[in-house]
């Protein structure tokens, strides 16, 4: 096939040069970018991670490289946000960023017809290009392993073997990126006619414009002069929308002729884009034909796979599997946690005691004991639970399951108006709701987006875990592991039945479109690699603990000022100790009375100090309105720190407990302080049904301002996150209240 | 420790921690994004 080149060498005086990684979604860009960069941004066994460029520096020979990681995209032609993003970086049209020195196409060698067709519009960039053939170990698993040298000699760039996730590969490929040249464009089996149209445009571009092509025509041979204006002009006539064209196709002269080409077209019944996409399969299936061995006994491996997917994947048992692994998840995170936790609360109690136990009796003690060490320490104590969240979570995920799971939801999902491509940005906010709203560029269609944006906070976050722990652990810490792990998974699971109603609903509101097509790779089953879970595991604990060493520390202190002042007149404390002393007296008369007057006005002085303060104060102005929900004013202090950040309902309740208690209780676990508070009647205030009202507000209530700030981002305006925070607080209050009222009617 | 000393550390305390969350919410580095190595929110990744 007659081929063209137009040199233009890789400038190697500029002292940062800049490569950008583009390539199919879960080719493996961003482990390929963490092994060049040293980073360590997120990679996982599925399609969808990246979807925002991401800059890292690496260091090449003497100088130095600025490595863009791009979102995958399966062709230049943008379909969704992060394709779109993907396409502006390598056409050199966004402000933020320039125009990539170097492209390197990352292949997934066990796919490579599929890939490169990528590879055949990166070409047309006019861009230095190097391919990064990675995953060959898997294409050789397969039986299909790709002469990396025939390839190099197809394409006329070169061709590096890789395996991303081992490393291998990866010095070769620093140097293949210093040595870059642009691939030489093939001539593509078009039509006559459409050649025709393509050189009456490429004219009028060209005419149009001449100052526009000025670097690709130095030194361009003669008959490829107006190569990129045909490039521009295959474009154009394909319908391709082209922001980085439109001030070329609107130029006087190219809109005539682009209108006239399309019509002439049309009249021939000729699909340009259509003709184009078919032209490059046609030179594609040329080169893998050559390229790609053929072995006529596939290995047992791929065999293997698809076994386990038979079953994994059935429309019955695959998710009865999946509600099993979930379930065992839970489980498993209370069995080997629970045990860690004492250890953690005993810790944590040490340490206060060490820290605090020279400081004389005063605010600054108190701040130090019943601020800082109960505030953050209420949190830090879930530490082994998120940490074996995330580890299990890992494990599903390196493995492929996880990404099977997307497949199995998509008959779901689908039925409520999600999309099968909703389940990634879902699936991200167990972890946190912003990576997944973000995801939700992956997303073609706006209706379902937004869909996905405005029920993605359902999904139980890391944040709620230790609210679940504390709750789930002090009213229903009888129970053994398994059903403590139930509860959870209700929790979690309450969250995505809302969040599919809501869904349900939004899609009968919106007006019907067809739903487009889902297609989602299955990445192949692996062993997953020890070092990229610790890695994840100890990103996202080490998330957890920066979180309550600043922000949480810094909330623990306000809320402990608040709690503890202004104090209270000491005839106001008398008074309290005076009527509870008149209370314990009337009765009935037991042992030790005058240890348990004692201890009643000691604790009556404690609460009546913390209601006199500001979150007294403010707890009891907002009781009335908690109270039909079974929340009493301490609840409502810990509910409004909670809008900080969902785990300083932890840290609050463990202040206001720790400053109205007595000397003598033992509020170092907090579980116990909820469980033997009582109101001035001697009711408990902590019933079974009142936790499980909080854990509902909990997985339905909005209280993460960050996700806000994001849905606003996204959304482009305040109309949709307004909207959500406020049917998300509202239906949250609704059904507290069905539980509570319900539940106390029926005798809980 | 005196109760004037202690009040006034706990003062200059609780006046930082007012300080850094004002900053860290509002702060010019202030960005939307859930604080881990990898949150999509951030463009730019860092060492």
């Amino acid at each position: 096939m007659a081929t063209t080149s137009v040199n233009v060498p890789v400038d190697l005086d500029r002292r940062v040069l800049s490569v950008a990684l583009a390539g199919n979604p879960n080719a493996g860009k961003t482990t390929l970018f963490n092994a060049l960069t040293g980073l360590r941004q997120k990679v996982a066994n599925y399609p969808g991670i990246t979807v925002e460029k991401k800059t890292g520096r690496c260091r090449i020979g003497d100088g130095w490289v600025d490595i863009i990681d791009l979102p995958g995209t399966y062709s230049l032609v943008a379909q969704s946000p992060d394709e779109a993003v993907a396409a502006a970086v390598l056409r050199g049209a966004r402000t933020d960023t320039p125009l990539p020195d170097v492209v390197v196409a990352v292949v997934d060698a066990s796919n490579l017809p599929r890939n490169l067709y990528l590879v055949s519009q990166l070409i047309e960039l006019g861009q230095p290009l190097v391919v990064a053939l990675n995953m060959v170990d898997i294409a050789e698993r397969r039986g299909t392993p790709v002469d990396a040298g025939l390839l190099a000699r197809e394409l006329g760039v070169e061709v590096v073997p890789l395996v991303g996730n081992r490393k291998r590969g990866i010095d070769a490929l620093k140097a293949a990126i210093v040595r870059a040249t642009p691939a030489p464009v093939p001539t593509w089996p078009l039509s006559e006619a459409l050649w025709e149209e393509l050189q009456h445009v490429a004219g009028a571009l060209a005419a149009a414009a001449p100052a526009m092509w000025p670097r690709q025509q130095e030194g361009a041979p003669e008959a490829m002069r107006t190569l990129p204006q045909v490039i521009a002009a295959r474009r154009l006539l394909g319908g391709e929308p082209a922001p980085d064209l439109a001030a070329h196709a609107s130029a006087t002269g190219v809109a005539a002729t682009l209108a006239a080409a399309r019509l002439r077209l049309a009249t021939l019944g000729i699909d340009a884009m259509q003709a184009d996409i078919e032209a490059r399969y046609r030179w594609i299936d040329g080169i893998a034909e050559r390229v790609v061995s053929r072995d006529a006994r596939p290995r047992l491996r791929a065999t293997l796979s698809e076994r386990v997917d038979a079953v994994l994947m059935h429309r019955v048992f695959g998710l009865a599997i999946f509600t099993a692994v979930m379930a065992s998840v839970f489980a498993t995170i209370f069995w080997v946690a629970d045990p860690l936790n004492g250890w953690f609360e005993g810790a944590i109690s040490w340490l206060g005691d060490l820290v605090t136990g020279h400081i004389a009796e005063g605010p600054l003690k108190a701040l130090l004991k019943d601020g800082v060490f109960a505030g953050v320490g209420a949190v830090v104590v879930f530490v082994p639970q998120i940490a074996l969240l995330f580890l299990l979570l890992a494990v599903l995920e390196d493995t492929g399951y996880l990404a099977r799971a997307a497949f199995l939801m998509d008959r779901v999902l689908g039925k409520v108006g999600l999309h099968g491509k909703s389940f990634i940005p879902l699936l991200s906010s167990f972890a946190c709701a912003i990576p997944g709203v973000m995801a939700t560029r992956t997303i073609d269609s706006r209706r379902e987006r937004l869909a996905t944006i405005l029920v993605a906070p359902f999904m139980s976050c890391s944040a709620r875990l230790p609210v679940y722990g504390l709750l789930i652990g002090a009213f229903f810490g009888g129970l053994g592991a398994v059903a403590k792990g139930m509860i959870m998974l209700g929790c979690y699971a309450l969250g995505v039945i809302v969040a599919a109603a809501v869904a349900w609903a939004l899609k009968l509101a919106a007006r019907k479109e067809p739903p487009p097509a889902f297609i989602l790779e299955l990445p192949v089953y692996k062993v997953p690699q020890p070092s990229l879970i610790g890695w994840q595991v100890w990103t996202n604990t080490s998330k957890f603990l920066t979180k309550a060493g600043t922000t949480i520390f810094c909330l623990s202190i306000l809320l402990w000022a608040l709690a503890y002042y202004p104090r209270a007149p000491q005839a106001v404390l008398d008074q309290a100790a005076t009527h509870a002393e008149e209370r314990t007296r009337a009765e009935p008369a037991g042992e030790a009375l005058d240890e348990r007057i004692a201890a009643a006005r000691e604790r009556a002085a404690g609460q009546a100090g913390l209601e006199y303060s500001a979150a007294g104060r403010l707890g009891h102005a907002i009781e009335p309105v908690i109270a039909p929900l079974g929340f009493d004013w301490k609840i409502g202090v810990g509910l409004i720190g909670a809008f900080a950040a969902r785990e300083v309902f932890n840290s609050t309740l463990s202040i206001i407990y720790s400053l109205g208690a007595r000397e003598a209780d033992d509020v170092d676990d907090l579980a116990s302080a909820i469980r033997a508070d009582t109101r001035a009647d001697g009711t408990p205030v902590w019933r079974p049904l009142v936790a499980v009202s909080l854990l509902v507000w909990f997985v339905l209530a909005m209280q993460c301002i960050s996700t806000t700030a994001v849905v606003r981002r996204e959304t482009g305006g305040w109309r949709w996150p307004l909207i959500q925070l406020g049917f998300m607080n509202a239906l949250a209050y609704v059904l507290c209240f069905a539980v509570y009222q319900i539940g106390t009617r029926l005798g809980y | 420790m005196s109760i004037l000393m202690q009040t006034v550390i706990v003062a200059v305390l609780v006046a930082g921690a007012a300080a850094m969350l004002i900053w860290r919410t509002f702060g010019k580095r202030a960005k939307p994004g859930c604080g881990c190595n990898g949150c999509p929110a951030k463009p730019t990744a860092r060492r």
